[in-house]
């Protein structure tokens, strides 16, 4: 692979629909963690939630597209208020595995035969975002931007997938400029403060987690209507761990920490996976399995490397406090 | 001096980013193009994730299939050059995977490894207009996916293959069986389909047990069907079977108590996942795999390839793939997806059949129309890519733990 | 001997029909254990469209085939009159059976047949032992599980991290021992050595994580929460190296491959499984002895309990510390061997076992070792009772949702004083 073609691809990774959705959901992670000091190690359970809610909306309620949107927010007030109202209270990395534990179950639980005539089980639901495309005003054809270049509908997609992200990353900063944000920002240094102030920490908590986890059921959304299927085995884990990876890249409580860390991310996992593939074709006693764990294996390293040396963020030097 | 350390990292990455930007756009057409001659084959396979087992056996398949074609003189005049990139089982990984591979031009795409990755890229390769061919998904519902012809399988869907563990549970006199199968869309669809199949036959399945695949240990649902005395048992998973077998074998409901029907071609070490240290630990379980069709010494041609291979399935039906593309390729006379596509139905079942590919390009040459059949037996490709027909062997495992055909087994879609 | 001869020459002209559709099968007589064929017994398809029959009758190996003219459904009735003397249909079951045969099939069908008279078929054990096998098997993989865990949480007690990389830490002992120990090529040590090794190098690999690289981190980050995702970063690593190393594969130890298992009261336990109890609980038990009544061990609960107080009476906090690394990871190399001896080294074996670890401290209480153990094992029983009523493939889901439920009630786990968490 030459390296004119390693850049254009690690371009379009970093523009591409996934990379947008890893941020979208990292902005939600930002106001839990950044924030507030919520550990919410489940934000792909608040993305099941947007993205079953608009597939179980349109295919099975008969909904728009509109409405299938807004039956997967209401899914993410829901898992919000059920994750929240009992744990909301526990220690940051006590609320970490807890938020884990409850979204693990609830996935392995859309996955079974039990709900499989709601959630279509292991087989999941496709095709149900043609209302999404029928929106789209772009005319028919191909795009080019430099080396990229899209169809219509991957352009539209792109576009509004980004234009949610900024929103999304403006709306965020906005509540945090706000009374009601320099509230958050104290819960998260020292809770004892305004407690003692009288402040229902609790519920501030709450409407933080509602917030961020509504972010994350857009994301979810977005997500599902980029492979127009829902699959129980896309909101694993490892899904909340890339938006923290990407978040942790750009600086945890940073405003365009999610934006700039996930793209970021996303390049490096583009340009790993290019690199390694041709440094495959030198090596040819390493199988294509080593080379498929190899990149893991570097995002593993990686992200020891980043927390060690730039823990505030790639783009702040190791020492400086983090920013107000 | 506070701001000149914070923001020089920021403007460096910016300045880099606008560098390939301006890069591109001077070179883009440069980009992606392959050099004459060469025609550019992506395979999107397990590596790692789930079904990693079958990676390798994926992709060496992938590359006989190549070598045989090149050999024979390439695609129209053109030699295959494989880029490979790993799905990891993982929607996103798999998405990004897919944008490389259509970045360095690949014509066709060989994969993926598993049912739900494939239907979360599907959209986007319909969108993409490139042709995706699959020797391992067997989930039902990518046959009614629209596709636009643009997606194909060798690999049988669960409701043609179910009903085959099932004969061969009847062919050895068994009226009373018990399915033991993974909770995932490879194993829910083909125990449901081989229970329906055994009833409908007018047998007694006494229990369909759909285990989680997060589960690490078997015994007790070992010990469920043990204890309601079945003839033979279906067991339908992935490498988790080594641990159900042992299981089952201790439990009294081994291969030499009952019937055992399993899936896939047993690779000739997995004894040695059940108890190291006897080879005749399996003798007697049965599996439904493909025929390997005689006078293609395929089983021999591919552990010659890459020797040490820990299993072979799904290898016939990815070569299969690939050969199919290939002629699909030959009989359009191009090699644009758009184009080909409507051809890989057509060259699985035409008039003259033909079972390697050199032969079936030579056939095209005189004008006739063909039907490729491979190592997986044959498969009359419906519009939608999906093999109408199988032919199966029944293998049953030896003293040496080696799989030894028995018998062909002809199934149908219903 | 006619009916022979007849069946004989309609088998031979069924296979030389080779594109003929034919209705076949094979009638087995079952008593207790074994099963005999039933020869002579006179079968008729009758087609639905035309009305045409046609005849066979089984041979000496039970099987029978009758040919059909064409595709087409076939209604298939067995003779009862030409059944052996006291052997019949089971009671319920029709003579009886339609069947569509497609273009050039041979179509299967099952006539089963018993002792008349059999009575009602045993459907297996009563309840009561079910009930009692259920718990049997979830004690042992609940002290797995508890294996698993204690180590986490004596971690998490002294520095308040989870360690994501804890299920590494086990499929790291359990490969070691393999290597060790089954490994072709390898040095064939016995198990028990070959574990001995293992738990001794993984605990000192934990001693120096602990100190080497996470105390350096614990005095800069207030909130631990770039220690965890270290430890994430830490577990994609190591993971994915043992995959590059192991292979995708599970294989079982050498020893304790395949074994007669032990049978008492209508009931089954492997010897594998008894041993991995016993060992399990000797384990535990030392453990709690250790932490109860010595001196380091007293040592470990003050400084988890309250660190600068412990300091304050002379406790070197720091040669605790890392003390209860090595401990935990020891424990956790430990938990890794008895689970693959149970079950099966695999590359991924102790991330699978994660979410349970997660599940089992929360529901005991987290920083407690006697609260984990005991979170453990009511989990294994707990997952393993819940398949008496719900389906087997959500019993993971359960667990996890039976935990989340927990949490509504006692927040800081069941077996936890009541402490605040917050």
């Amino acid at each position: 692979m030459d390296l004119l073609n390693l850049l254009s691809l690690t371009l379009r990774a970093a523009v591409s629909p996934e990379a947008a959705v890893l941020a979208l959901a990292a902005v939600g992670l930002n106001l839990h963690y950044g924030h507030t000091g919520l550990l919410n190690f489940g934000q792909a359970g608040f993305m099941m939630m947007g993205a079953y809610g608009l597939a179980i909306g349109v295919l099975l309620l008969g909904l728009s597209f509109a409405g299938g949107v807004v039956l997967g927010l209401m899914f993410a007030v829901l898992l919000a208020l059920l994750l929240g109202v009992p744990t909301v209270r526990l220690r940051a990395d006590y609320f970490a595995i807890v938020s884990l534990a409850v979204t693990e179950s609830l996935r392995l639980l859309f996955r079974s035969s039990w709900m499989q005539p709601i959630t279509g089980g292991v087989q999941g639901l496709q095709r149900f975002g043609d209302g999404f495309f029928a929106w789209n005003p772009i005319p028919a054809g191909t795009y080019e931007l430099g080396p990229l270049h899209w169809n219509e509908a991957q352009l539209f997609l792109c576009i509004i997938a980004w234009s949610l992200v900024v929103a999304a990353t403006l709306f965020v900063r906005i509540l945090i400029a706000s009374p009601w944000g320099r509230v958050i920002r104290a819960i998260r240094d020292n809770e004892l403060g305004p407690t003692s102030l009288g402040k229902p920490v609790l519920l501030y908590k709450m409407q933080s987690l509602v917030i961020g986890g509504l972010i994350g059921a857009v994301a979810g959304v977005l997500l599902a209507v980029n492979q127009q299927d829902v699959n129980p085995e896309t909101y694993m884990p490892t899904l909340t761990f890339f938006a923290y990876s990407g978040l942790v890249l750009g600086g945890v409580g940073r405003t365009w920490a999610p934006l700039i860390g996930v793209a970021i991310f996303w390049m490096v996992i583009a340009a790993t996976d290019g690199i390694l593939a041709a440094a495959g074709g030198f090596f040819p006693w390493i199988g294509a399995q080593q080379i498929g764990a190899a990149r893991f294996i570097l995002f593993g390293i990686g992200l020891m490397l980043l927390v060690i040396y730039r823990p505030d963020g790639l783009f702040v030097k190791k020492g400086l406090q983090r920013g107000a | 001096m506070h701001n000149s350390t914070r923001f020089q990292p920021r403007a460096a990455v910016t300045a880099a980013l606008g560098l390939c930007l301006a890069l591109g756009t001077g070179l883009s057409t440069a980009v992606g193009q392959a050099s004459a001659g060469e025609l550019k084959i992506g395979t999107l396979l397990p590596m790692t994730g789930p079904a990693a087992q079958f990676g390798p056996s994926m992709l060496t398949a992938v590359e006989l299939a190549a070598k045989d074609i090149n050999d024979a003189g390439g695609i129209l005049d053109s030699k295959i050059t494989l880029v490979n990139a790993d799905e990891a089982g993982d929607a996103n990984i798999a998405s990004q995977a897919l944008d490389r591979l259509l970045s360095q031009g690949a014509r066709a795409i060989m994969g993926t490894g598993s049912t739900s990755v494939t239907l979360s890229l599907l959209d986007k390769v319909v969108r993409a207009r490139v042709s995706m061919c699959s020797g391992a998904n067997t989930g039902p519902q990518l046959s009614a996916y629209p596709n636009q012809g643009y997606f194909a399988r060798t690999s049988y869907s669960a409701v043609l293959l179910g009903p085959v563990f099932a004969q061969m549970a009847i062919e050895d006199g068994h009226s009373k069986i018990a399915i033991l199968g993974r909770g995932d869309a490879f194993g829910k669809g083909m125990s449901e389909a081989a229970a329906e199949a055994f009833k409908a036959a007018g047998g007694e399945v006494l229990a369909t047990v759909i285990y989680d695949p997060a589960q690490t240990s078997f015994d007790s649902e070992v010990q469920r069907i043990a204890s309601l005395k079945p003839d033979g048992v279906i067991v339908i998973g992935y490498d988790e079977r080594g641990k159900i077998l042992r299981s089952m074998i201790e439990r009294g409901i081994g291969p030499r108590n009952v019937g055992i029907y399993t899936t896939g071609v047993l690779s000739p070490e997995f004894w040695k996942s059940v108890n190291p240290n006897d080879a005749t630990v399996l003798d007697g379980v049965k599996q439904a795999a493909s025929p390997l069709t005689k006078g293609n010494d395929f089983a021999q041609r591919i552990l010659a390839q890459k020797p040490g291979l820990g299993t072979t399935q799904f290898a016939p039906e990815q070569y299969d793939c690939l050969v199919i593309t290939a002629l699909a390729m030959t009989a359009s006379k191009s090699t644009d997806p758009t184009v080909y596509k409507d051809h890989i139905p057509l060259v699985t079942k035409g008039d003259v059949e033909c079972t390697n590919y050199r032969d079936c390009v030579s056939a095209l040459g005189t004008g006739k129309t063909i039907a490729y059949v491979g190592p997986t037996g044959p498969t009359r490709l419906n519009a939608s890519g999906d093999p109408t027909t199988a032919l199966l062997e029944t293998y049953a495992v030896d003293a040496k733990g080696v799989s030894q055909p028995v018998h062909q087994i002809q199934a149908k879609m219903p | 001997m006619a009916r022979t001869l007849l069946a004989l020459v309609l088998l031979a002209a069924s296979v030389m029909a080779v594109q003929a559709a034919s209705i076949g099968g094979k009638l087995r007589l079952r008593s207790g254990e074994t099963s005999k064929p039933v020869a002579g017994v006179t079968l008729t398809a009758r087609s639905e469209s035309s009305g045409q029959s046609a005849q066979a009758v089984s041979g000496e190996d039970g099987s029978f085939d009758i040919p059909v003219p064409a595709a087409g459904r076939y209604q298939v009735t067995l003779d009862s009159k030409t059944l052996p003397r006291g052997v019949d249909l089971p009671a319920g079951r029709s003579t009886t059976l339609t069947v569509d045969v497609g273009e050039g099939q041979r179509k299967l069908v099952i006539f089963p047949l018993a002792q008349a008279g059999a009575g009602e078929q045993q459907t297996g054990p009563s309840a009561w032992v079910r009930f009692l096998q259920l718990i049997v098997d979830g004690t042992v993989s609940g002290l797995v599980i508890a294996m698993a865990a204690v180590g986490l949480s004596l971690i998490y007690g002294i520095s308040r991290i989870i360690n994501f990389a804890h299920g590494e830490f086990m499929t790291l002992g359990a490969i070691l021992a393999y290597a060790l120990s089954s490994m072709e090529g390898g040095p064939q040590l016995p198990l028990v050595l070959a574990a001995a090794v293992s738990l001794i190098v993984v605990g000192a690999l934990g001693g120096a994580f602990g100190i080497g690289l996470v105390r350096p981190l614990e005095t800069r980050a207030k909130d631990h929460f770039a220690i965890l995702v270290f430890t994430i970063g830490l577990s994609f690593a190591m993971r994915f190296v043992l995959l590059a190393v192991f292979g995708p594969n599970s294989y079982p130890f050498r020893e304790y491959a395949l074994q007669e298992p032990i049978r008492f009261w209508g009931l089954i336990l492997v010897p594998r499984d008894l041993t991995v109890a016993i060992i399990s609980v000797l384990i535990l038990v030392a453990l709690g002895v250790f932490l109860l009544f010595t001196r380091t061990g007293r040592a470990m609960r003050a400084v988890a309990a309250n660190p600068s107080l412990a300091e304050a009476t002379g406790i070197d906090v720091n040669r605790i510390k890392r003390s209860v690394w090595i401990l935990g990871a020891g424990l956790a190399a430990a938990g890794g061997v008895l689970m693959a001896v149970s079950q099966q080294v695999r590359w991924d074996m102790g991330y699978q076992m994660l979410m349970f670890v997660f599940a089992a401290v929360i529901l005991g209480g987290i920083g407690t070792a006697f609260g984990t153990i005991a979170g453990g094992v009511v989990l294994g029983i707990c997952m393993e009772l819940s398949t008496l009523v719900f389906p087997v493939e959500i019993k993971t889901a359960l667990a996890m949702l039976a935990m989340s439920a927990a949490l509504l009630v006692r927040p800081q786990g069941l077996f936890n004083r009541a402490q605040r968490v917050g």
